[in-house]
């Protein structure tokens, strides 16, 4: 017997013993996390004087910040693919997994959001950089559904596509615990809260509904004061693994804020397959404001290569389910055309064959800079755009069903302002390109692709990061 | 007429495997893509332990599919991932075979002299072992084993991982784990010497 015949023997195990060995890990080509983002939307009520002693403070904080109830996240089976445990654990572990995906009928229905958002949000771009996260602000938009009523919150329900209160609620509950991961495995981490006056009282219903479906966070003390900016800064920096410092800085509650929400997206995982670090050199980028040197990473890989009129596109996975799709417009496309065409936003947005482009399996040569984009502000007119506009006027805004109807006409509480920041990073140390894509083609068939096509990106392109098919972050990369 | 789950997205519900094997046996190249978009992950990775050069890598995952489209009919595999699991380890052997003289074949080599390890001395080298009836022996003896050593086995020198990547999943030793390794080898060789494993075994 040779060495040789043992491996055969090795081939040949049974089929239970292969499937239930305990599930490898993927090659850990790097030890730190490689490719990181994150983003955070903050969605804040203001009033011109709120009446104090409405009901009196509920809570006695004595200008201290209490932490009126922490989220309560759901409990997991601990992550037992590459452990050491017992199979029962690896069949949990697995089980859990399979039940917080949505199906297809579910991941339908997101798809009004997904595509209305990604070109409201990265329109107007002006040659600079742009970024987003679109779960960040679709669940900050569910938890104002929460607090809000009428025809406030109808804009917000037509804009999500939701039929009624009920149906977002359990939508956004299966969204999140679709994509939050802390299992060990990848990163991605969603974090709600809700910014409370320690003078006034509120109703505690919506605050129960954003705890239980939006794992929110709750917290109470005298708004405006440095410290309670200091705690909200502090929550937000904990949660955006301290990658949007200089944005967060920035954000801050005046004493005049009713209640502020927020949302926290901090997303890491490797490249399923890396780019080779001997290949990266330094290269010209054609911005807009003129040709730059960058470090450009290159990849040769089979891959499904989509291209259209206006646009060429292609995916590559991460090491969990996820993918990072990068659409090139043609030269000569203006990224407003881009987003103005169905075909290229559906694919941002994760639709895998839409109509209007075309694809191929084969072999792309693949050149992409590095890059790390940041982009932080009021987003509110973008917010505007998707027809959300009730709940900005002071007037009409509709926010009884958290504030209770004590308030006066004129200290009703409105939306005053929607600061959205994220940051995408793709460095080297992180980037690996993939080999192979992970979906369905209506090419390649049975026979070995012999095309081959180059794909440069040194001109403007856009990005998303998608996980379950989600976009959790989409951008424009003008210059990297 | 096959009218199974057919995957839009990404990271969607996997499609059972009875449908995408209806579609081999329809010659129905989604079978391809729906391999690909379950199993790609899984495919990429095994022939990438198994393999060092890029080139192979990358030739013997595409084989892979191409041998799938091949078996299948005449063969129905029950499990489809221990069927593209087995497809993948045949390939990247017979790369090993044809190009050892040319190209690095580090992590295979060190899977064949630790195996080499399990064979009884004074075993005839020129006696020829038909892989299943190994197969069903290992199997066997795989069943005997703690649950944890079973999956350290099978993860070493089915799934190829490298005794470091193993140490850190686990949180031990590499050494530690070699150690291990090495007896569960020696017991092996222990348990072919007591039954004589021949061909009729």
């Amino acid at each position: 017997m040779k060495p040789e015949d043992m491996y055969d023997g090795v081939t040949n195990i049974r089929d239970d013993l292969i499937e239930n060995a305990k599930k490898p890990k993927k090659r850990k080509l790097w030890p730190a996390a490689v490719a990181a983002a994150l983003a955070v939307a903050v969605a804040l009520g203001g009033v011109a004087a709120l009446r104090s002693g409405n009901g009196g403070p509920v809570f006695d904080g004595g200008g201290k910040v209490v932490t009126l109830a922490s989220a309560v996240y759901p409990k997991r089976p601990a992550y037992a693919g590459d452990g050491n445990g017992e199979r029962s654990a690896y069949e949990a572990w697995r089980e859990a997994l399979r039940e917080r995906r949505l199906d297809q009928e579910e991941r339908e229905a997101l798809d009004t959001w997904e595509r209305a958002m990604i070109p409201a949000l990265l329109s107007g771009d002006n040659g600079e950089n742009a970024v987003c996260s679109p779960v960040s602000l679709y669940l900050a938009l569910g938890m104002l559904a929460e607090a809000t009523d009428g025809a406030s919150r109808q804009q917000i329900l037509d804009a999500l596509g939701a039929d009624s209160l009920e149906a977002l609620r359990s939508q956004a509950n299966r969204v999140w615990n679709a994509l939050y991961n802390d299992d060990g495995s990848y990163t991605l981490s969603l974090g709600s809260s809700i910014w409370l006056r320690d003078d006034y009282s509120y109703e505690k219903t919506p605050l129960k509904r954003m705890a239980e479906s939006y794992y929110a966070s709750a917290f109470s003390g005298e708004m405006g004061s440095a410290e309670y900016n200091e705690a909200l800064q502090k929550w937000l920096n904990d949660n955006t693994g301290g990658l949007l410092e200089e944005a967060v800085d920035g954000v801050e509650l005046k004493s005049d804020t009713a209640l502020a929400l927020a949302t926290t997206v901090l997303f890491k995982d490797k490249w399923a397959v890396r780019f080779n670090p001997g290949l990266t050199k330094t290269g010209v980028f054609h911005a807009p404001s003129g040709d730059v040197e960058r470090e450009f990473m290159f990849e040769s890989g089979l891959m499904t290569y989509y291209w259209a009129d206006k646009f060429c596109f292609v995916r590559l996975e991460f090491e969990s389910a996820g993918v990072m799709a990068l659409l090139l417009p043609d030269e000569g496309v203006t990224m407003e055309e881009v987003l103005a065409d169905p075909a290229a936003v559906a694919l941002l947005a994760g639709t895998v064959n839409p109509d209007g482009a075309e694809s191929e399996y084969l072999r792309v040569n693949l050149t992409l800079p590095k890059f790390d984009v940041t982009q932080d502000g009021d987003i509110g007119e973008k917010v505007r755009a998707l027809g959300i506009t009730e709940a900005f006027d002071q007037w009409r805004a509709d926010f009884s069903p958290i504030m209770g109807d004590g308030l006066s006409p004129e200290n009703n509480v409105y939306l005053s302002k929607v600061l959205h920041g994220a940051r995408v990073t793709v460095d080297e140390k992180g980037c690996v390109g993939a080999s192979y894509t992970v979906m369905v083609t209506n090419a390649g068939g049975a026979l070995p692709p012999d095309q081959e096509v180059d794909l440069v990106l040194d001109r403007p392109f856009l990005f998303s990061v998608l996980s379950e098919g989600i976009p959790v972050f989409a951008g424009i990369v003008n210059d990297p | 007429m096959f009218d199974g789950p057919v995957r839009k997205r990404e990271g969607g519900e996997a499609v059972e495997d009875t449908g995408i094997i209806e579609l081999y046996f329809a010659r129905d190249e989604r079978a391809i893509g729906q391999t690909r978009s379950k199993y790609g992950a899984f495919i990429s990775a095994l022939a990438g332990r198994l393999l060092d050069d890029r080139r192979d890598r990358e030739e013997c995952a595409a084989d892979t599919y191409m041998a799938a489209w091949n078996a299948i009919p005449p063969q129905r595999p029950d499990s489809l991932r221990a069927f593209l699991g087995r497809l993948v380890r045949n390939l990247a052997i017979s790369r090993f075979r044809k190009n050892r003289a040319g190209k690095r074949y580090a992590a295979m080599e060190a899977q064949l002299s630790e195996l080499a390890e399990t064979i009884p001395a004074g075993d005839d080298v020129e006696r020829e072992i038909e892989g299943r009836e190994l197969g069903r022996f290992l199997s066997r003896w795989l069943d005997t084993l703690s649950a944890g050593d079973r999956d350290l086995f099978i993860r070493r020198y089915f799934y190829g991982e490298n005794v470091e990547e193993l140490a850190r999943d686990m949180g031990e030793k590499p050494n530690t784990l070699a150690q291990r390794l090495r007896r569960l080898r020696l017991a092996l060789r222990d348990e072919l010497e007591k039954e004589e494993f021949t061909n009729e075994a």
